[in-house]
C-alpha cells in the first residue's frame, strides 16, 4: 500500500487542487491510501513513512500560516527529498520552499530549502497565462494565475518552457525538480491537465500506471494541447 | 485644465450616445470608454445623484439590481441605473453620462448601481454610495478575481468610510468586509435543506479569520454560506438584523422579520440564490424606509429577468435556459444542485464554454474540479450532451462524477447538440450557457424546438 499525504486541504484547495490526489487514488484505489492532514495536526510525513506528499495552491494569508506550520519540519522535508520521496507542489506553494517572499515592505521568511525568492505584486493586475513545456520527454501544459513571481537561477527546473513564461517573465525555466521533488507555479488539477505525468508518478511509486478513465483523459489532453499550440503566442 | 478636459470628455461621450442611438447600439459602455479615455478621472468630476445605492458581491448583483429597479418603477420612481450596460468603471460612467444634461447637470435624485467588486479601486474613490449591499463573496473566475479573500481585501480598502453596508450575514467572507463601516446584516435562520457539514468541493471559509482555528458550522446552506463558530476563540457569524425564516417553496413565500416584526413575502423563484436575492431586496427597501406591506405589494409586480433563467413549452417538452457563468465553479454548482433537485425526467446540454478564451489559448479548466458535477449524477437525468470547446473536459469530469457512458453524449458543435436529444415524453431540457454564449444559447434553444417539431411530424 502506498501512502499519499494531502497536506492541509482546508487551506490549499483554491482551484481544484485536491483533485490531483483524488485522481491518483481513483487510478489505483486498491494500492493507494490517502492521508489528509489538517493544519492543526502534525503532518504524517513527520511521524511515519509516506510515499508522496502533495501541497496545493493557497491564499497569501494562508501561505504564511503554512510556512509557520512547516518551519519546524524543514530538516525532515530535506531528509525525505534526499530519500526520493515524491513531493508535488503546485501554484504559489512553490514559494514556501524558497528563501523568502517579498510583499511590498514586508519580507516573509520561507523554508529556505531551495535557493530563490519570490515577490508579490498585489496592487498590480493578476498575471494570467498558460504554457507548454518539456519535462524529459513529456509535453506538459500549465495554467498560471498569480500575484507573484519567483527569482533565482533555477538550475534544477521542472519544465523547460517552449511557449509561455517560467518562474518569472524573464525566464523559460519553470518550477523545481530535485530527485522526486516537483514544484510548479501551474495551479489546479495539474495531473488531470497532464495525464502522462500522472502516469510517471504512479510508476515512480512502483504502481501500475494505468489511469482512471485513461481513454477520456488522454483524448481531453490531446485536444487541449492541439488547441493551445494553435492559439498560444 | 481638468475641468476643460472633463467637459470635452462629456460632450464627446454625449455625441457617442447619439451616434449609438442612430446606429441602434444602445446598451454598450462605449460612451463611458470614450469619457475615461479623454478624462481618466471622469468619475470624479461628473455630477452624481444625491442618493446612491450600490450593489456588489459575486453572485446575484444583476438580479438584485433588476428587481430593485423594477420595484422602484412599480412605485413610480425612476432611478438612474446601469442595468443595460456593464458594472465596471466604464459602465458606471456611461450610466452617469446618461443621467446628466449636456451642461453636466444631473437630472436624477437617486441611482442604483451594480458595481463590479473587482473594479472597486476605480469606482469608490469617486462614487460613494450611501448604502452598499453585498450579496455574497464567493469564488469566481480565477483569472480575474483570484480568490474571495483577495476581493474582500480590495473592498475593505476601497469602500468609502461613510458608506453604510448591508451584508449577507450568512457569508463569513462578506461579513468581514470593511469592519469599521456601519452595517446591517441579513440572513436566513434555518431551512429544511440545511446540513451540518459542507458537501461541496468549494469551501473557502474553513478556518477562523481571527485565530486560524477550525470553524464549526451549526448549519451549512451551500459552500461557506451558513452559521459558524470558532471553538478556539469564540468568533462567530454575526447576528442578523433582517432574518428570513419559514421558507416555503410550495407556497413560494418566506417570512422576514426585522425590529421584532415579521411579514410574509413572495418568493420569485425557488433556487437558494434567488431566495437570498429576495431577502436582500426586502432588506434594502426596509433600510430605505419602505413599509413592509408596501414591499409585499411591490414584489407582486416584479419577476426575475428572463435572460438568466427562462422556461418555455414546446411540443409537450419544457425547455429551460439556465445561465451558469463561465469559469464560475460556485455558480455552476448552485445551478447543478438546483436543476438536479427539480422534479421529472431531464436532459441537459452543457455549453457554458468561455468562447473568448479559445481565441488566444485553451480555457483554464481548473474550475471544473471545483464545481460539483456530482449533483448531476441523478436517476432522472437521463442524458447529458457535452458540447463546444470544452466538451471532452466535461465528458471526463462527468465520468469522474460517476456518470456512465450511456448517459453522456459528445457533440462537437453546439448548434448540432439538439439532434442528440432523446426526447423522453414530458421531459425538461436544460441548456446551461455562460455569459459568453448567451446568443449561441438562444440559437441552440431554437434548434431544440426544430428538433421537437421534426420528430413530432415524423410520428
Amino acid at each position: 500500500m502506498k501512502k499519499i499525504e494531502l497536506l492541509f486541504p482546508e487551506l490549499c484547495n483554491i482551484y481544484g487542487e485536491s483533485y490531483n490526489v483524488e485522481y491518483l487514488k481513483r487510478s489505483n484505489p486498491d494500492n493507494i491510501e490517502v492521508i489528509e492532514t489538517n493544519h492543526r495536526d502534525i503532518p504524517a510525513f513527520v511521524k511515519e513513512g509516506v510515499d508522496m506528499v502533495y501541497l496545493g495552491c493557497t491564499t497569501e494569508r494562508k501561505q504564511e500560516i503554512i510556512i509557520e506550520i512547516l518551519k519546524p519540519y524543514k530538516e525532515r522535508i530535506k531528509e525525505l527529498i534526499d530519500k526520493n520521496v515524491i513531493f508535488l507542489i503546485t501554484g504559489n506553494s512553490v514559494e514556501i520552499f524558497g528563501n523568502y517572499i517579498k510583499d511590498e515592505d514586508r519580507v516573509i521568511e520561507a523554508l529556505g530549502i531551495f535557493d530563490f525568492y519570490s515577490e508579490r505584486y498585489m496592487k498590480k493586475d493578476r498575471h494570467n497565462s498558460q504554457f507548454i513545456g518539456k519535462h524529459e520527454d513529456l509535453t506538459l501544459m500549465g495554467h498560471r494565475s498569480q500575484f507573484s513571481f519567483a527569482y533565482g537561477e533555477f538550475q534544477n527546473c521542472f519544465i523547460n518552457i517552449e511557449k509561455g513564461i517560467g518562474m518569472n517573465k524573464e525566464t523559460k525555466k519553470e518550477g523545481i525538480h530535485v530527485k522526486n521533488f516537483f514544484a510548479t507555479y501551474s495551479l489546479g488539477p495539474f495531473l488531470i491537465l497532464n495525464p502522462y505525468f500522472a502516469k510517471q508518478l504512479l510508476s515512480t511509486m512502483g504502481l501500475d500506471d494505468k489511469l482512471c478513465f485513461e481513454k477520456e483523459i488522454l483524448e481531453a489532453y490531446e485536444y487541449r494541447l492541439k488547441e493551445l499550440r494553435r492559439t498560444i503566442k | 485644465m481638468s475641468k476643460l478636459r472633463f467637459t470635452v470628455a462629456l460632450w464627446a461621450a454625449k455625441l457617442s450616445v447619439v451616434a449609438l442611438k442612430i446606429t441602434k447600439h444602445n446598451g454598450t459602455n462605449f460612451p463611458g470608454v470614450v469619457a475615461l479615455k479623454i478624462c481618466p478621472d471622469f468619475l470624479r468630476h461628473i455630477q452624481k445623484p444625491r442618493h446612491i445605492i450600490g450593489v456588489t458581491g459575486t453572485n446575484g448583483k444583476t438580479t438584485v439590481c433588476n428587481l430593485a429597479i423594477d420595484m422602484f418603477r412599480a412605485d413610480g420612481k425612476i432611478v438612474l441605473n446601469n442595468n443595460l450596460g456593464s458594472n465596471i468603471d466604464s459602465g458606471i460612467s456611461t450610466a452617469l453620462i446618461n443621467g446628466v444634461n449636456i451642461w453636466g447637470k444631473c437630472r436624477y435624485d437617486s441611482a442604483l448601481l451594480e458595481i463590479d467588486e473587482r473594479s472597486a479601486p476605480l469606482i469608490f474613490p469617486y462614487v460613494k454610495p450611501e448604502i452598499l449591499l453585498i450579496n455574497n463573496l464567493t469564488r469566481d473566475s480565477i483569472m480575474r478575481n483570484g480568490h474571495p479573500q483577495y476581493i474582500a481585501r480590495i473592498l475593505t480598502e476601497e469602500i468609502p468610510k461613510e458608506t453604510k453596508l448591508l451584508i449577507n450575514g450568512d457569508d463569513l467572507i462578506a461579513s468581514g468586509i470593511a469592519p469599521s463601516n456601519s452595517r446591517k446584516y441579513f440572513g436566513i435562520e434555518s431551512m429544511d435543506t440545511d446540513i451540518n457539514e459542507c458537501i461541496n468541493l468549494i469551501n473557502d471559509m474553513q478556518i477562523c479569520p481571527k485565530c486560524a482555528g477550525r470553524l464549526r458550522y451549526s448549519h451549512v446552506r451551500y459552500h461557506h454560506i451558513g452559521k459558524a463558530l470558532c471553538p478556539e476563540c469564540g468568533f462567530s457569524s454575526p447576528e442578523c438584523d433582517y432574518v428570513g425564516k419559514n421558507v416555503n417553496t410550495e407556497s413560494m413565500t418566506m417570512e422576514i422579520s426585522d425590529s421584532g416584526v415579521s411579514c410574509t413575502y413572495r418568493l420569485l423563484n425557488d433556487s437558494i440564490f434567488n431566495i437570498y436575492n429576495v431577502l436582500a431586496v426586502v432588506s434594502l427597501f426596509r433600510e430605505l424606509g419602505y413599509r413592509r406591506e408596501k414591499i409585499c405589494a411591490l414584489l407582486e409586480k416584479v419577476e426575475i429577468v428572463k435572460s438568466r433563467f427562462s422556461e418555455q413549452e414546446a411540443g409537450g417538452y419544457k425547455i429551460v435556459r439556465q445561465m451558469s457563468k463561465d469559469k464560475n465553479a460556485l455558480g455552476a454548482s448552485r445551478a447543478f444542485d438546483y436543476v438536479s433537485g427539480r422534479p421529472g425526467t431531464k436532459e441537459l446540454i452543457l455549453m457554458m464554454n468561455c468562447l473568448g478564451d479559445t481565441k488566444h489559448w485553451s480555457e483554464n479548466i481548473c474550475w471544473l474540479y471545483d464545481a460539483d458535477f456530482e449533483f448531476l449524477n441523478k436517476e432522472d437525468i437521463k442524458n447529458i450532451i457535452v458540447t463546444g470547446p470544452r466538451a471532452k473536459d466535461y465528458y471526463l469530469r462527468l465520468k469522474l462524477a460517476g456518470l456512465p457512458d450511456e448517459k453522456l453524449t459528445f457533440v462537437e458543435k453546439e448548434l448540432e447538440a439538439p439532434s442528440s436529444l432523446r426526447l423522453y415524453p414530458g421531459e425538461s431540457i436544460y441548456v446551461f450557457y455562460g455569459t459568453d454564449s448567451i446568443a449561441l444559447g438562444s440559437r441552440v434553444v431554437e434548434n431544440i424546438k426544430k428538433v421537437i417539431t421534426e420528430r413530432g411530424d415524423r410520428q
